[in-house]
């Protein structure tokens, strides 16, 4: 279209360009709530915030899980920013997001984002596939997802001197209340979990009542439970729904109290304590793998200290849902902690420049 | 075409409406298709159909197609323009 | 004993017993199974009375997967462990074999298995390989569900060697030689490869085609549905080269279910026997469905007393069918509608 490269700014406002498109025609593959996250993220104003100062880095390579979340797609549209040539691995063996969005995008952008996106190649892949060994050989920025291990072998593989490498680990989120949330902050914390259930890295996989009473724990299950069906108004998939039967059941043998919020909709498993004291030792406070159900969200009531105390050493976010003072009473204790994110309940799943603790700008451009 | 005409077009297509759906007294929650995606798309058709980007705290705020035809009124589109 | 196996099959119901013993043996295993209890507190406290059959407790069948539940009751001597064939999740359900139930269940096996291909022993030749019956403390569910049959055999023959899928005839020769009638069994895709497809010498083909076979298939059709085999192909297939009164059985069972099979009538249905049940469930509520409804399959036998797999939610769809069958067996009766679709909920590097 031009003979000069576009800068990172009308790629973003190529992909701004996509908007009106995109009300209009949703690939089935993403889920209506994916689908508007990513209506406004490809505006302009929150693109911006993902363009560094300097150069772009030339050659990205994203290695994606099987099942991965929209933070597929989001990466790869930051990557368009300062990349001409971009590969993406998928799985080999599952469903996939990038690809709707990518063919969607060549399908409906305009010839500046049709160019860019030429430079885009995915391919389904095995982790020893010759091909993924020389994406990553020769890319200035890899970018991986998985468990600690794949991703300890992904950085190992050959790479140039001068690569970055951007790893999304096993990471865990929170969601932290007051005591007497109000009826939105419910609303929010059902819709912010609905999303991905436990299974994304900002999933609030524990909610924690902060200085509350077992009864208010209580309370908090039976109000998630009235307000679900009004929140959510699709009812989770057959399969979902008899595995939060499978799910709610494990939880009940490893100590919980159960309770299932309606239409099989997610597993509430309440636990006494977030802190067992030595001489409950064995008590569990976090559910093992074995009975973690995708759409399982614990609950306990602690101190203050005591949350921040039990924090997971892979904590990744912690989302709150209180009046400002209380947030700010609860950010002040975070400081220091392992916790990488604190933010609004709602903003959760937000995709934002600094990242899991990386400032993504600064790795995908050369200052 | 009418302002008028350009936003029952727009609940329309936006919110995968009949015509024979269509109402100017509709409200958010008679419409199934008026959650996240349909927040998002119908704040993007309107900048597209009357030139005004509502903010997400406005786009989040409607209850209705009335509150549609405030919201531009207070921007200066009248609907019988 | 139960007393419910003492009729036939599908001889007249009798609900007030079938759910007195139900109601027991969830009593038994409450008392003798710390893992049943955790699961089910409430009933640990109030205990097991269910009035219905639907208000029976259960367990969802992927619990068995994860964790190895035994009972420990008066006369329950364990033996060894039934492990399920490998799922698409790689895991196998594991089910705790005990003496006491071993005998119901061969007695029910045998019951339903007559009331479907008649009494009288005839050889049995099974398309597996002998090894898969010496793996210590553990018994598989191919294996478990060949040995089903063996009340029925006056010999019983393994036609498999390691994983050839060619068959030894030369043993089903001989296994056939002074027979007028058999039983042969595998797997619905090992029956296929290894019988409808193989090639076999004249002789065989002889023997057969003057013999009178009852194959016997369980399993999934997955595979089959893959290589755009349906039944009637299936069938056909098998009884193209057998003798006259030959027919095909394919039976519906679990590892979770052991020794209740649900053989497919000649009207399309499975039928349920005296001393089980099955509900229909809504997955959403669980509310139990009325004939003409799909919904999750629980299977409900009185037979289980080594560990709670009395009572299985399982995650096969299922619908139950109205009025009276044709093939004259009384009591409920259902028919499959494949299994619970899956598809993973998408995340980040945890899957």
């Amino acid at each position: 279209m031009s003979d000069r490269t576009p800068t990172p700014t009308e790629i973003a406002e190529a992909w701004h360009g996509l908007r009106p498109a995109m009300i209009r025609e949703r690939p089935p593959e993403l889920s209506r709530d994916e689908w508007a996250y990513l209506i406004q993220f490809v505006d302009t104003s929150c693109l911006r915030g993902f363009i560094g100062p300097g150069r772009g880095r030339e050659r990205v390579t994203l290695v994606l899980p099987g099942n991965v979340s929209l933070l597929g797609p989001l990466l790869m549209i930051v990557a368009t920013l300062s990349a001409r040539v971009i590969r993406v691995k998928l799985s080999s063996r599952s469903d996939d997001v990038v690809e709707p969005v990518l063919a969607f995008a060549r399908r409906h952008g305009g010839p500046r984002l049709r160019e860019v996106l030429a430079g885009v190649e995915s391919a389904r892949l095995t982790r020893d596939d010759p091909r993924l060994a020389a994406w990553l050989a020769d890319a200035d920025v890899r970018v991986a997802f998985g468990t600690d291990a794949a991703m300890a072998a992904i950085a190992q593989a050959p790479h140039r001197a001068s690569s970055r490498f951007l790893g999304f680990g096993d990471m865990t989120s929170e969601a932290w209340l007051a005591p007497d949330a109000s009826d939105d902050v419910i609303d929010t914390l059902i819709k912010v979990f609905a999303i991905y259930g436990a299974q994304g890295c900002t999933s609030p996989r524990r909610a924690v009542v902060l200085d509350g009473t077992p009864s208010d724990l209580r309370t908090l299950r039976s109000r998630l439970c009235a307000r679900w069906p009004s929140v959510i108004r699709t009812p989770v998939p057959m399969h979902l729904a008899s595995q939060n039967l499978l799910h709610a059941q494990l939880a009940r043998h490893a100590g919980f109290d159960v309770a299932l919020a309606p239409g099989h909709a997610a597993v509430l498993a309440k636990l006494t304590k977030l802190t067992p004291s030595p001489e409950e030792e064995g008590t569990v406070s976090t559910l093992s793998t074995l009975a973690q159900g995708p759409l399982t969200m614990t609950m306990a009531a602690a101190a203050l200290d005591d949350a921040v105390a039990a924090l997971p050493p892979n904590i990744q976010t912690i989302g709150l849902g209180f009046s400002a003072d209380g947030a700010a009473r609860a950010r002040a204790a975070l400081r220091g902690s392992p916790a990488r994110r604190v933010v609004e309940l709602a903003r959760m799943h937000h995709f934002e420049p600094v990242w899991d603790g990386h400032h993504l700008p600064a790795v995908f451009f050369d200052a | 075409m009418s302002n008028r005409d350009k936003l029952k077009q727009l609940v329309i297509d936006v919110f995968l409406l009949d015509e024979t759906e269509f109402r100017f007294d509709l409200r958010r929650t008679e419409i199934d298709t008026w959650d996240s995606l349909g927040v998002v798309s119908l704040a993007v058709g309107v900048h597209e159909t009357f030139g005004y980007h509502p903010t997400p705290e406005e786009a989040t705020a409607l209850a209705g197609v009335d509150d549609v035809i405030a919201l531009l009124a207070a921007r200066g589109i009248a609907l019988d323009a | 004993m139960s007393a419910l196996l003492d009729a036939p099959p599908f001889a007249p119901r009798d609900d007030a017993a079938f759910l007195a013993e139900a109601n027991a043996l969830s009593a038994i295993h409450l008392a003798g199974s710390a893992d049943y209890r955790a699961i089910w507190p409430e009933l640990a406290i109030s205990g097991a009375r269910a009035a219905t059959a639907a208000e029976l407790p259960w367990l969802h069948v992927g619990v068995f997967k994860r964790l190895r539940l035994r009972t420990e009751a008066p006369g329950v001597k364990h033996q060894r462990v039934l492990l399920s064939s490998a799922t698409t999740s790689g895991t196998s359900s594991q089910v705790a074999l005990d003496e006491h139930s071993g005998r119901l269940q061969a007695r029910s096996s045998q019951a339903i298995l007559e009331d479907f291909v008649g009494p009288g022993r005839r050889p049995l030749i099974v398309l597996d390989d002998a090894a898969a019956l010496r793996r210590r403390g553990e018994v598989s569910a191919r294996v478990a569900a060949a040995l089903s049959l063996v009340p029925l055999a006056s010999t019983t023959t393994f036609a498999l060697d390691g994983d050839q899928a060619a068959p030894r005839w030369d043993r089903i020769a001989l296994a056939l030689a002074d027979a007028d009638a058999a039983l042969v069994y595998g797997f619905t895709w090992a029956l296929w490869q290894s019988w409808a497809r193989a090639e076999r010498p004249d002789h065989v083909g002889a023997l057969l085609r003057a013999r009178r076979i009852h194959f016997v298939h369980s399993g999934g059709w997955k595979k089959l549905e893959a290589a755009a085999v349906d039944r009637d192909t299936f069938d056909r297939a098998l009884l193209d080269d057998a003798g006259p009164g030959s027919r095909v059985c394919d039976f519906y069972g679990l590892v979770e279910q052991n020794g209740v099979i649900f053989p497919l009538c000649e009207h399309g249905a499975r039928h349920v026997p005296r001393w089980a049940e099955v509900i229909v469930r809504d997955p959403w509520t669980l509310a139990p469905l009325p004939p003409g409804h799909t919904g999750l399959l629980q299977l409900i036998n009185v037979l289980a007393h080594g560990a709670p797999y009395h009572s299985v939610l399982t995650e096969d769809l299922g619908e139950l069918l109205d009025g009276a069958c044709g093939c004259g067996r009384a009591g409920p009766r259902f028919t499959l509608r494949g299994r619970v679709p899956q598809a993973e909920l998408r995340g980040c590097a945890v899957v």
